[in-house]
């Protein structure tokens, strides 16, 4: 044993990048029991860059017992909090999963979440579980300008759930935010100038003023409801240096029109539930797309007379 | 066949096959920046790893030395470690410290194969074990605090793989 210096323990011998090799080889639960044995290994698994491969997880509580359904108490709240509130970890990768029974006290738990961690966060995943928590999910939107890292933002429901659509849904702001996904009926409004990638409805890439802010840099955008009422100049230009779209359903003549007169920079459209078009003639708008070099069009109808 | 000639940290020298040494990539980068040639009556001085390892390091290279180069995979996923050949496997039916001074000379060496095996095989000595269990296989300290193991322990709960 001449390389282990005299009274170190084998722990100790191997260099943190050999380590962290042997890290990866191993489950989830292992590393869990791994970063439990001392110091060194728990700091190396959760302050290096290896704290990429996790995720924090804010849920409630069903997971650990046993799938019975366990009600979003005051206790298990304050259990929560105190175990973010006393974190160190600068988790990058965050998911919250919003139900109802998690409505109680889950501002406070956020607040403290946000004083602690949430400055290294890279990417913030939420999942809707039920209905009528919008003000948990607001209470999670508003503090997105505060996350000066964050590159990818992705909200889904879990169910077709209804929100207020008669509120003037809120602005988000992001100075970092790179990916933006919404599979959500929740609706919020950008002003993100570092966009690049974007999926979901139309509605929420209308601009929130009179004058469009700009999206210099998104590129690609996949849009996935048919919610072509919210098709206006204002969207349209937010759209101009947009490269690839895909269109999840069925494209009628307005929209059809408009990106074919604003969407200049665009290189593929993807139409994958096909085209209707009430007058057939406007197919010829298509040549206005000079760089187009694919179009994938699943079927074309037009209106018989 | 080519050989040079390599010198442990306890001064014994090897002859070794070129083709065989430059498995070790600090190996091949040395002759090549240090325009050490074939032949050259000049040993390689190695002063981080002793006889007794080099000698089984070059046993697992001898018997390796046609394998193809390993390709680099993604760091972040979770790796297989139950494809250790049964010649690997005898090989490294070693006494801890020559497992970990065989790990240190693979990292030092640079030999990507024998690194990979032996990090496998302290992986699959971690596996499925209690923290406790871990610290009994590894003579490793306890160092938390009651209540920071605590801690841990708890944060842990919610935390999961990306």
């Amino acid at each position: 044993m001449a390389l282990i210096a005299g009274g170190e323990h084998l722990g100790n011998a191997l260099p943190d990048k050999v380590l962290c090799q042997i890290f990866n080889r191993l489950d989830l639960n292992s590393l869990k029991s791994a970063s439990l044995t001392c110091r060194r290994w728990h700091n190396l698994v959760f302050f290096s860059e290896y704290v990429d491969r996790f995720r924090l997880r804010i849920d409630s509580l069903y997971r650990w017992l046993h799938f019975e359904r366990a009600e979003w108490s005051e206790r298990k709240c304050q259990r929560l909090r105190h175990s973010v509130a006393h974190s160190e970890r600068c988790y990058r990768h965050v998911r919250v999963i919003i139900g109802e029974d998690m409505m109680e006290g889950f501002q406070s738990v956020w607040d403290s979440l946000v004083a602690n961690v949430i400055t290294n966060v890279l990417s913030l995943e939420l999942s809707i579980r039920e209905g009528s928590v919008t003000s948990a999910v607001d209470a999670v939107i508003v503090t997105i300008s505060r996350m000066p890292k964050l590159r990818s933002l992705s909200l889904e429901d879990c169910a077709d759930l209804h929100f207020d659509g008669e509120r003037f849904p809120p602005i988000v702001r992001s100075k970092s935010i790179e990916h933006l996904k919404m599979h959500t009926n929740y609706r919020l409004m950008v002003d993100m100038p570092k966009l690049l990638s974007f999926d979901g409805p139309l509605c929420v890439l209308c601009p929130p003023y009179k004058s469009p802010l700009v999206l210099p840099k998104l590129q690609s955008v996949t849009l996935r409801e048919n919610d072509d009422w919210f098709f206006g100049p204002p969207v349209m230009a937010r759209l101009m240096h947009v490269e690839v779209m895909r269109l999840k359903y069925r494209v009628k003549d307005l929209l059809f029109i408009g990106i074919c007169g604003e969407c200049s920079a665009l290189k593929e459209l993807y139409l994958d539930s096909g085209l209707f078009l009430a007058a057939p003639g406007n197919i010829k708008h298509l040549s206005q797309l000079v760089r187009l070099r694919r179009l994938t069009l699943m079927s074309i109808e037009t209106k018989r007379n | 066949m080519p050989t040079i000639k390599l010198q442990s940290s306890d001064g014994e020298i090897f002859d070794t096959d070129v083709q065989i040494a430059k498995c070790s990539g600090t190996i091949k980068t040395m002759l090549e920046d240090l325009g050490m040639d074939e032949g050259d009556d000049e040993a390689v001085p190695l002063p981080n790893v002793n006889s007794a390892i080099l000698r089984k390091v070059l046993q697992w290279a001898t018997y390796h030395k046609d394998d193809p180069i390993p390709v680099e995979d993604d760091d972040s996923k979770e790796k297989r470690t139950d494809d250790i050949s049964s010649w690997d496997a005898d090989f490294l039916k070693v006494d801890q410290g020559t497992l970990f001074e065989l790990i240190l000379a693979a990292n030092y060496l640079d030999i990507k194969g024998l690194l990979d095996v032996t990090c496998k095989t302290v992986a699959n000595m971690i596996k499925g074990k209690t923290p406790e269990e871990i610290r009994k296989t590894f003579n490793i300290k306890n160092d938390f605090t009651p209540s920071e193991e605590e801690q841990v322990r708890k944060e842990n709960e919610w935390c999961e793989e990306k």
